[in-house]
């Protein structure tokens, strides 16, 4: 029997295959999109503040641009796309300011932990999936909250399906390990 | 970690094709040390999708979502001239783009938004709220009709206004719960209901020291950004319910509201 995923298909569960054909309906799916646009944001940034700002400049980008959406595919995935490639840009900008010169887009959305290690994180994260690194807890939330498949999150984050595979199983081995139900955990 | 540790969490998500997870799960019926490790991926995957979702629970800032309803909207760019063809249909394009700008900015000309905010009150930002709140299917609430006794004295405390959950059941509405919010600098009790069709209808309360006992209350009804209103006053406290534009009998709602809170 194949498991399948309790939230698979939430995108066309949550209406977002809405028909939007005014700028008046795509600011109202928007704003109505707005608790889970902040959710991806602060899985990108780790941080309130970033991540309200990142979605109002997002939503920003979005509006000046509406009429190249098409109204076939989810606002949701567009979003998510522009909210991606928006903190990519700032992070470069952050990088390039702090004088580290350009940084690859694959990168980009790694440089919060790109050092984490999963020893120590697995002593904070005590149960808590946001004290996982963000490197893996990102793929986790698009697969688990958002019903992203290993290849859409690969597109999205601009890494390697088996790198999403791999980061969403350590990502629950960890919160296996510090729920001490792990009777047989193999790294 | 292991390929076979790792093909758990890939069953798990419904990664793998058909073959592969016939002989996982042969594997997983002769090993159990390898179904209790799947158990417990399961348990870790269920407590991550709670937290998760209990994210989106957080109360969305008012003032962001005010600043995304002012942004500007952009027009689509005009076609080359050099493509007749091309060029006539980008040409309707655009006016047909213009006309709806058009319309968009003479709906706030005629109404524009400080006129609103001050004629509105505190229905402007409740207007606000039930744009972000109503599409919500699993967090439309902070606090579950089954725990009504709590959110009475919670809402009632924070608000400074006692009442009752009034019982919708008649229109076909259902008592989902409720949330705390602020809008026009002061706290307000949104009480939540559902038809089953999935339409929210909002009940909300904040104190107002305007508030008289005339019986029955007058009823106000408003339309206020594509939202349907009915408001009154009464009791120290001003009241309003929202539903979407349109709404069947919203008067007949807020009547029996009034009499029952």
């Amino acid at each position: 029997m194949q498991i399948a995923h309790a939230n698979w298909g939430q995108a066309t569960a949550n209406g977002n295959e809405a028909r939007v054909t005014t700028p008046d309906q795509f600011k109202t799916e928007m704003i109505g999109l707005l608790p889970r646009l902040r959710r991806f944001a602060l899985s990108l940034t780790r941080s309130a503040a970033d991540a309200d700002d990142l979605v109002q400049d997002a939503c920003a980008a979005a509006l000046q641009k509406w009429h190249l959406y098409d109204p076939g595919q989810p606002l949701d995935r567009w979003m998510f796309r522009i909210i991606r490639n928006l903190w990519i840009s700032e992070i470069r900008k952050r990088q390039i300011r702090q004088g580290q010169g350009h940084v690859a887009a694959e990168d980009a959305t790694e440089l919060q932990t790109a050092d984490a290690d999963d020893a120590l994180a697995a002593r904070q994260v005590q149960g808590k999936v946001s004290a996982l690194p963000a490197e893996l807890s990102r793929p986790l939330m698009l697969v688990c909250a958002e019903g992203y498949s290993y290849l859409e999150v690969a597109e999205l984050l601009d890494i390697p399906v088996g790198t999403v595979m791999s980061r969403i199983h350590r990502a629950r081995k960890l919160l296996v390990s510090t729920l001490g139900q792990g009777e047989r955990i193999t790294t | 970690m292991t390929d076979i540790s790792i093909k758990l969490s890939a069953y798990l998500d419904g990664e793998l094709d058909a073959a592969e997870a016939r002989s996982l799960e042969a594997m997983l019926e002769t090993d159990p040390a390898l179904q209790a490790e799947l158990d417990a991926l399961i348990a870790a995957d269920a407590l991550a999708q709670d937290q998760f979702d209990a994210l989106l629970g957080d109360p969305v800032p008012l003032a962001l979502a005010q600043k995304i309803k002012a942004l500007p909207v952009g027009t689509a760019p005009s076609r080359p001239a050099s493509r007749p063809v091309w060029g006539a249909l980008a040409a309707g394009l655009a006016l047909f783009v213009f006309g709806g700008m058009g319309g968009y900015l003479l709906k706030d000309r005629i109404s524009p938004a400080g006129t609103l905010v001050a004629q509105a009150g505190w229905l402007n930002d409740i207007a606000d709220y039930h744009a972000i709140y109503a599409g919500q299917q699993r967090h439309l609430v902070e606090v579950g009709a089954d725990e009504s006794d709590h959110l009475k004295k919670w809402l009632g405390a924070n608000v400074g206004v006692v009442f009752s959950i009034p019982d919708l059941t008649g229109f076909g509405l259902t008592f989902e719960g409720g949330r705390l919010l602020v809008a026009n600098g002061k706290p307000v009790g949104q009480l939540m209901y559902r038809q089953a069709d999935g339409t929210v209808i909002a009940l909300c309360l904040q104190s107002s020291p305007n508030g008289d006992t005339a019986s029955p209350p007058a009823l106000k009804q408003q339309t206020i950004k594509g939202f349907d209103f009915v408001s009154w006053k009464g009791n120290g406290a001003a009241y309003v319910v929202v539903g979407p534009g349109g709404q069947p009998d919203l008067a007949g709602i807020a009547a029996q509201a009034a009499r029952e809170i």
